[in-house]
Order: C-alpha cells, then structure tokens, then sequence
C-alpha cells in the first residue's frame, strides 16, 4: 500500500470511531422510536426493529379521546412543543436583537467600558441553581410564576451574553469606512445599520440565533423551577420519565426525543458552515 | 418618525444608548433583586415549613457556618469540580485531535464535520435519557463492549459507584465534544499563514511548526475552549438528575443537583441560599482568573497586529 | 323586664333544639360515601352556579392509567372534571413545596405519601378536612388498622387515605413443588421449605432457589427481590429494623438506629442483596414488578398491587403460581415479631391555596368511598391498594388479588409500622438512604453507615427544634402495630 493510503487510513480510522461514538446513540433512539414495547429491552439488543410501528408517535402525537389516554396526557407532547417553540423563539430573537444592538454599539462607540463584554459573560458562569430559590419567590410576587413571559425574560438575560459575544465577531468585520462613508453622503445612523451591518452581518445573526435557539430549547432546570401547570416545555416533559424509578416507557420516550431533535439537527446541518465563523470570538484573522 | 425624535436618536450619545438602556434595565431588575434576595435569605434561618420568609429570624452568619461544616456540600463541591477536571480535558483533546483530522480538505471531510457536531445540538435531557436506556445492564452500550472485548461484559453503569460517575462523565464528553471541536477547527482555519509559510520556507519539519509556531498561536483558542466549556461543566444538573438521580449513593450528587435537593426536597431554603453563595464565591475566583487569561490573549492578539 | 329574659330564654331553647337539625340539614343526603360525595358535589356546582369545572390534580404518573376511570365517572355524575398534571412520584415533595412557596393555586389537590404531611402542613399548603368530612361522612371506619391516623397531623385530618400499601411476601409455590426440590431443601436446612417466618429463613430459600444451571455469572433465576434503589432501599431495612425490636428514635429524639439492632438489620439486608438482580440498585415498581411477573425471582417482599402484575391473565408467566404470605419476622426475646411497613401510601390532599377545595374534597370522598375504591383495587392497571374491611369481601378485589392474597394482606395489616412521619422526613429518610446504599456497595462498613446516620439526624433534629420534634414523635406512637403476630 502506498504512503498514502496508509495515512489515509490514518485519518479515517479515528475519524470513523468517533462517528461511530457519535452516531450510535442517535440511532439508538430513533430506532427506539419505532418500536413496540416487546422490543425495548431484549437481549440481545435489536439494532432494528423486527416489527416496525408507528404507535409511539400515534401516542405522542394523538390527543386520544379513550379515557385511559386521557390519563397519560403526559405523553402528549403537542402543548410542550408549541409552548418550547414559543418561548424559544421569541426569547432567542429578542436576544439576538438588543444583544447584536448591544455588541454594535460597543464595537463602534466603546459604550459600556472595555469591560463590558467580560462583565456581561460572567453572568453566564454563574450555576442557574443559585438563583432558582430566589427566582421563585421573586416570580410569585411579580406573578410572573408559570408564564411565557416569565420564562423568556430569564432565557432572555442567559441568552445575551452568547450573542454580544459571538456578534462582536461578526461586526468587526463590517469596514467602519463603510459606514462612515454612508454617513458622509447623508445616510442616518438607522440606515447604517439597516443598509450596511445588517446585510453583512446576516449571517452572523442567523448562526447566533439558531445556537441560542438551541440552548433555550434544551434548558432544563429553570424550566422546572419556574413553571407548573400552564407552561410546560420538551426537557421537563421528557424529565418527567426521568427519576431513576419512574415507568421507563422507552418507545414513547425515544419518539419525543426524536421529535425534540430532529429540527434542531436540521437546522444545524444548515449552519454549520456559519457557526465556524461564528465562534471565533474575534479571535478569527483575516 | 417625527423630525425632532429621529434628529434627537441620531446624536451618539443617545443612540450608543439605546440598546443599553433595556438590556441593562433586564439585568437590573430581573436579576439583581434576586442576587439580593438571595443575600438575605442566606442571612436568614429560613425554612418553607416555618410560614413566611419575610417574618424568619435573621440570625447572620449561621447558615453559612452550617453550609461549611455540611460534609455533604463539601463533597458535592468536590465532586463537581472532579468531573469538570476529567471532563474538560477529555473533551480539549478529543476536539482539538478530531480538528487537526478534519483541517486540510479532503473528501468526505464535510460529512465528518456535520456529523461531529451533532451532538451539541441535542436536548441534554434527551442525551440523558438516551444513555440511559443504552446503559442499561442488558443494553447495547454493554454488548458492544463484550464484542470488542471477546467475552460477557455487563457492567453496571447506572448502579454501581464508579461506574455511574463515568457514565455522567461520559455523557458530558460525547456531547460536549463537538463544542470544542468547534473552537478549534475555527481556531485552526483562522491560523495565519504568513509565520507558517516562513518556518516552512526556513526548513522546519511538519512537528516542529506545529509545537512551535501554530501551538502558540492557538493559544486564545485553547483558552476560549478552556473557559467555555469549564464554565458549563461546574453547573451540570441534566446529566445526574437525569441518568441516576445523584445515586448510587451521592456518587453522581453534583452541587446543582444537592441544592435543589436542598432548597426543594428538605425545603432548607436558607441552607441552600448560604451554600449557593459560596459557591458563587468559588466560581468568581475561577472567573476572574479566566478572564484574565481571555483579555490577556485578545491583547496579545491586537497587539500583535493581526486583528 | 321578665318579658325580656323569657325571649331570651325562648330563643336559646329554639337554638338548642334547633341546631342538631340545623347541623343535619347542612350534613349531605346520600346513603353511601359515594352518593353523598356525588351529591355535595352537585350541591357545591349549584351553589355556585356551574355547570362544569376542571379541577387541577397533580399525580404521580404510575397512578394516572388505574384512576382515570373513576374521574370519568364523577364528571359524568358531577360535571367536575379532572386535569392531570404527572409529575414523576419521587418529585411530588419538590413540587409541593415549590407551590407552598409560589402559593398559586395551580393544582386544586393532589396524591401524595404521609412522608410529607408533616412538613407541607407546617408549609401552610394543606388545607385540613374536617369539617368537610363532618358534612359528607366518608367510609373512615372500615379502614383498617388506624391507618387513617396517617392522614393526621396534630388533632386533624388532612389527608384521605386510599392505598393500603403495607407490603406482602410473595413466593413461587411451583417452585417449591417441582419434584424433588422440598426434600433436597430440608435435607440442607432442615426446615420444609414454605413462607419464610424468620429472615433467616428466607436468607436460606433465597440461597436455594438461586439458580445459575450455565455457571454464566448471571443466574437464571433469582432467590429474592427487594428494593434497593435510591429513594427506596432504606425503607425496606427500615422493616428488617422494626422486625428486630428497634425504634427509631426513644422518646428524646435520640437516634437508637446505630444499635446492635439496626446493624444486625443492616448485615443482613446487605447479605440478602446477594441474591437479588445486580440491577436491582436502580429499579423500583415499574422495573421489578414485570421482572417478578416475568418468572426471574422465587421471591419478592413488596407492595400488595404485586398481585395485580403477578396473576395477571395475559401480561404474566406466573399466574396462579404464586403464594401469598406473612411478611418474616426477627425471633426477639424467645417471640417471634413479625413486622411489614406501610412503604408509600397514598393521601389525597386539598391544597389551601385552591379555589375550589370543596370541590377537590368531594372527588377525593368519592374515590375513597367503599364502592368506588373497591373499583379502584381491582383495576387491572392499578396500583391502589386494598385498605378496607369492604374488600376482603368484595368479589371484584378477591377476583383481581385472590383470596388467599386478599386475607394475607389484611393479616399484614395488623402488624405494620409506620415509616417515620414527623416533620423533616424527607431529610432524615435521605440521609438514612444515602449511608444504607453505600454500605450495601460496600464503600462504609454498617457501623460506620448508621452511625453517620445517627449523627446526622441529631443535627436535623436540633435545627428543627427538638422540643417539637419529640412532640410530633410522641404523637406518631398509636400508629404503630402492638401485636407480635397477626391474629
């Protein structure tokens, strides 16, 4: 064999592993997914299922009128979804709006001190179970307890600093002659931004929106602390099979994780060129 | 928008302000009265069983000498901080050697590339519950091993001691992987060619540009990783909570998971503020050291002209 | 003058006379605990004006599939509905507490264990019913053995018991029988092999019936189950312990759990564990049960709904199979104490922060009235409990759980202890778990487990205030069995 293909060997060989590693959990699950419950735990463990169905999704999905599927509401995720969808959503916006606002006017006018930044990401460093007990207190009182709103002002706070940082990259690189020379022929500062940062800075926004997207999805703990009857979201649900001794309903379950991650691996497969970029950290040279 | 408004917005000292202002204000007032909430229900000897917390005893210090001489808390804070130890470095490696793999193109590098990076964006809690059910002693994660290994391997993941700990371990690495992964494959691509082009043209063998030109050059990507991924490390909560609920005995009870047992489970709400407080005192010493270390490299890097 | 005071005494005498009438208007009509828990419901709609109503109820998922029946019921009788909202049954307490905190009123009532009645009372989230139950007169009286004091706190009521969790032996009959196997056994041990009256004695079965034909490593049939996973373990040492004499505490509060008892208790669950699933560390219902049902284990010490999982027509290999015997005892001064615990327990609970307690009452009369909670027991999915003198001779329970099961069961009853049910629970129970499962993976010897347990729990009873920790302790005592032996 020539020298090559030994060091393509080389190359592949670990690479190979590592999706193995990656992989097998992944498919585990989706399989699982397809599964009836004589199927889940069997030894030795099925790598496809011998009886394909969709009845996990059918339970998951349906909003089952039988009364013992009135039971098991637990199970429907419709309403975590919706609610996860929302509160995601609007929160990572929100986030990416006044953070790449924020980073903007930082880069271009060193508002907030040198500082800032390293101050605004030590608020991320700080354990989320620190402020929960306070939270809920401070929550009930504002009666913010169990509401959208609630909960997208806090993944709001825990979301601006990922986007000021990763929007400082991105904004660094728009050539301030640009602007200033928008500015010159009489643009206003708002037209600056909408006519130059904007478009050269999109895919910026669209990288650091999705990563935050992602984070506020999958968020659990303060999830479970601030809400209970009418907000409910993807991670709280799946936690609800979670304590170590509760009905492992495996066939469900795998159908909510499938369908917890499946947007979210598409929308990754579509930014993963951006998200390069995007965790330079204005470390990226040119 | 009226003439006067939009001239008054255009000044800069009002329009850098802009987003200041509700950024700042959501800061102030969503988690500033917490933070001093959390002070004086530190200060106080609350519990939720003893009726409101604006009539507790405020009795100092108390709850903070109880939270030092807690054992259980001390371990939890070991603990934690013993998983990050394994954890992060595992994870710097892996990421960092799947980079170097994956730098010059070659075909199928783009497969590899999305397919290493799927694990970060996966709800932890599914990640959780997903390795729990391949954990299992009859699963596949254990037939695997008797494969590679050529005989029975059943090992208890999930209810023996040492076990569980590196299954949460494990859980972390696997998914936190392509994070680093990440950071460096960005790092690498934003080497500078200038200084390698010259140790190349001046004789250096392939190792030594690596050790002594790129190395060093990718030193503020190492401690951008570092930083990263230590910072979310210290604060697992999915992972324990969800594979073995702290167990087998508190052999996965990470701090997260020990003062929600705390202010929640005991209702030991005070306990749990004063233990959380010095854990927030911990963890600022590790920020400020870890910010140093960033601002140090961000300088050397503007200094060194190549920004 | 006398004209006024002779009013006066006319209208004491009309109240006098009046008021046991006035008091049996206001009791609701109804000739059994259903009816009336259906009538006051209705009662209760009119009076404000409802036609329907959707009551918050939060529940232990493993409860959900058993129940849901009934609640269809009642709303059809009443228009008073139900939404769950599950809730995994270890993070009832959280969640409970969380809401005596946030006060919103988001779950009306709620199935919990007596664990937390003491503390989510002195939380101010229990609303008591007593005057509630004065009007509707629920079946108190048929259930046996005091349990009802489990749903006491102080001189009230806060609680409706419906479950009557006092655990049971199981054993596999067909295995003792198969040819052979009765005189191999007493030729080893000299006993005929049968339901165990000794821990001893089910030690000695256990290591019989563990059988590994193949030498894999991995028996093909296991001696005996337990629990033994975190959040469980401790409560069936807790049995073993009470089996043995002790106390958890004496009437100081001073922990009597690091004694030659409790360590005797403790060697021995730890050498029983031996015969037993490795993965037993982290099961509980939903794992054992269909592993017991499935024809892996010769025994099993749990929870009465066993029977429903065991002789289950379609999802078990062992129906009929089975025998149903006197949880084993400790042999104590020359007597034998046999001792099973009331290892869960369900309480229905009416939150005080609810808007519609009467509402959430009358549900909770009505599915622990004798009829409907008959119903309840035998579900094929359910895991409520008999607990009524009702039941043992009700053709649906003895159907679902056998007879022989169901007059087990009953006997069990006389002669099951509490678990420790004084404020802070949660806490001491924790930490006795956490030190019961290290020493069962051996990282501390069993003196050194128990006596960090009793270290600890000094220190939690000391920041409680240890005056009223004696008191609730004090109070605690009549639940507890008196009788050795069951009659």
């Amino acid at each position: 064999m020539t020298r090559r293909t030994w060091l393509g060997l080389a190359r592949h060989a670990p690479l190979l592993v590592w999706t193995a590693i990656t992989l097998a959990p992944i498919y585990w699950m989706v399989m699982t997914s397809f599964k009836h419950s004589g199927e889940w735990v069997t030894w030795p463990p099925r790598w496809v299922p011998h009886e394909p169905t969709l009845i996990n999704y059918v339970k998951v999905l349906t909003p089952g009128t039988s009364t013992f599927e009135l039971g098991r509401q637990t199970l429907k995720i419709l309403k975590p979804l919706w609610d996860s969808l929302f509160i995601a959503t609007t929160a990572s916006l929100v986030a990416v709006v006044l953070g790449s606002a924020l980073a903007y006017s930082w880069t271009r006018f060193g508002t907030g001190g040198r500082r800032y930044p390293y101050n605004i990401l030590s608020i991320r460093m700080v354990p989320p179970i620190v402020i929960a007990v306070p939270f809920v207190v401070y929550y009930v009182t504002l009666r913010l307890l169990d509401t959208y709103t609630g909960l997208i002002l806090v993944y709001l706070a825990t979301s601006l600093p990922y986007v000021i940082w990763m929007m400082l990259a991105f904004i660094e690189e728009v050539p301030v002659e640009l602007e200033h020379a928008a500015r010159v022929m009489g643009a206003s500062r708002f037209r600056v931004l909408g006519r130059i940062v904007l478009p050269l800075t999109a895919a910026g926004l669209v990288v650091t929106f999705l990563f935050v997207f992602i984070l506020n999805w999958s968020e659990l703990l303060l999830a479970m602390t601030l809400t209970n009857t009418e907000v409910s979201t993807i991670p709280i649900t799946l936690n609800k099979f979670q304590s170590a001794n509760e009905g492992r309903d495996y066939g469900p379950q795998a159908a909510i994780g499938t369908i917890a991650t499946l947007p979210v691996i598409v929308l990754g497969f579509l930014i993963q060129k951006h998200l390069v970029r995007g965790f330079s950290f204005g470390l990226l040279r040119k | 928008m009226p003439g006067v408004m939009s001239r008054w917005l255009e000044r800069e000292r009002v329009f850098k302000w802009l987003p200041f202002v509700p950024v700042q204000g959501l800061f102030a007032l969503l988690l500033l009265p917490n933070a001093l909430l959390l002070v004086y229900l530190s200060l106080l000897s609350w519990r939720i069983t003893r009726g409101a917390w604006w009539n507790a005893p405020f009795t100092g210090l108390d709850s903070f000498l109880n939270a030092l001489g807690d054992e259980r808390f001390l371990w939890a804070v070991g603990r934690t901080f013993g998983f990050a130890a394994v954890a992060v470095p595992l994870e710097l490696l892996l990421g960092f050697g799947l980079a170097l793999l994956c730098r010059e193109p070659f075909r199928g590098r783009r497969v590899y590339t999305t397919v290493f990076l799927l694990p970060m964006m996966i709800v932890p809690a599914v990640v959780g519950y997903d390795l729990s059910m391949l954990l299992i002693d009859q699963g596949p994660f254990n037939q695997v091993l008797s494969v590679l290994a050529g005989r029975p391997v059943t090992v208890r993941w999930l209810s023996d001691y040492t076990a569980a700990k590196l299954a949460v371990i494990g859980a972390d690495v696997w998914q936190w992987t392509a994070l680093t992964f990440l950071v460096f494959v960005s790092g690498l691509a934003g080497l500078p060619r200038d200084p390698i082009r010259a140790a190349r043209v001046m004789g250096a063998s392939r190792w030594q540009i690596f050790w002594h030109v790129e190395l060093p050059l990718l030193k503020p990507v190492i401690a951008i990783a570092v930083v990263l991924r230590s910072m979310e490390a210290l604060k697992i909560f999915d992972y324990p909570m969800l594979l073995t609920q702290g167990g087998p005995g508190n052999a996965t009870e990470t701090i997260a998971v020990y003062l929600w047992r705390m202010g929640w489970e005991f209702a030991r709400v005070s306990d749990a503020a004063a233990m959380s407080l010095i854990l927030l005192v911990v963890v600022s010493l590790y920020i400020f050291i870890a910010i140093r270390v960033l601002r140090r490299e961000r300088r050397r890097l503007a200094e060194e002209g190549v920004r | 003058m006398r004209s006024a005071s002779r009013t006066i005494l006319t209208v004491l005498v009309a109240i006098l006379v009046l008021s046991p009438v006035v008091a049996a208007a206001q009791a609701v009509p109804g000739a059994t605990a259903d009816e009336r828990a259906i009538n006051g419901a209705k009662a209760y709609m009119k009076s404000k004006n409802l036609t329907s109503l959707k009551l918050n109820m939060m529940m232990p998922s493993i409860f959900t599939a058993g129940s849901t029946g009934e609640m269809a019921n009642f709303e059809k009788a009443t228009g008073i509905g139900v939404n769950y909202f599950e809730v995994g049954i270890l993070q009832i307490q959280a969640k409970a507490m969380s809401e005596a905190v946030a006060k919103s009123g988001s779950f009306d009532f709620w199935i919990g264990d007596p664990i937390s009645l003491p503390d989510l009372v002195e939380a101010g989230l229990v609303r008591p019913i007593d005057d509630l139950a004065a009007r509707g007169k629920p079946d108190f009286d048929d259930v046996v053995a005091g349990f009802v004091e489990q749903g006491r706190y102080k001189g009230k009521t806060y609680g409706m018991f419906g479950d009557g969790d006092n655990w049971i032996m199981v054993i596999r009959k067909d295995l003792i029988d198969a040819p052979g196997e009765k005189q191999k056994f007493k030729a080893k041990y000299g006993w005929e092999p049968g339901c165990p009256d000794t821990y001893e004695q089910w030690y000695q079965l256990a290591e019989f019936f563990t059988r590994d034909p193949k030498g894999t490593g991995v028996p093909e049939l296991y001696g005996a189950m337990g629990y033994r996973a975190r959040g469980w373990g401790w409560r069936w040492w807790l049995q073993q312990f009470y089996a043995k004499g002790g106390m958890p505490f004496d009437d100081t509060m001073k922990p009597l759990i690091a004694g030659k008892e409790g360590v005797e208790a403790l060697k021995d669950y730890i050498a029983l564990t031996k015969f037993m699933p490795k993965d037993i560390l982290g099961w509980a219902t939903p794992q054992a049960y269909p592993f017991f049902a499935g024809g892996n284990a010769f025994s099993i010490m749990t929870y009465p709904s066993i029977a429903i999982a065991a002789e289950h027509p379609e999802k078990s290999k062992i129906a009929g199979k089975n025998r149903y015997c006197l949880v084993p005892g400790y042999v104590v001064n020359g007597k034998l104490v046999r001792r099973s615990l009331q290892g869960f327990g369900n309480l229905l609970y009416v939150s005080n922060y609810s808007k519609h307690p009467e509402a959430a009452y009358w549900l909770a009369q009505y599915l622990t009235s004798k009829e409907v909670s008959a119903r309840l027991v035998s579900g094929p999915n359910s895991v409520w409990d008999p607990y009524m003198k009702s039941h043992l001779t009700d053709p649906r329970v003895i159907k679902a759980r056998t007879k022989e099961m169901l007059e087990v069961h009953l006997k069990n009853a006389q002669v099951t202890a509490p678990m420790i049910l004084i404020q802070g629970a949660v806490e001491y129970n924790d930490v006795l778990d956490q030190n019961v499962q290290e020493a069962l993976l051996g990282k501390l010897t069993p003196e050194d487990a128990l006596n960090r347990t009793a270290a600890a729990w000094e220190k939690i009873t000391n920041q409680l205030g240890r005056k009223q920790q004696i008191e609730g302790w004090k109070a605690l005592k009549p639940a507890f069995p008196t009788k050795n032996v069951p009659d």
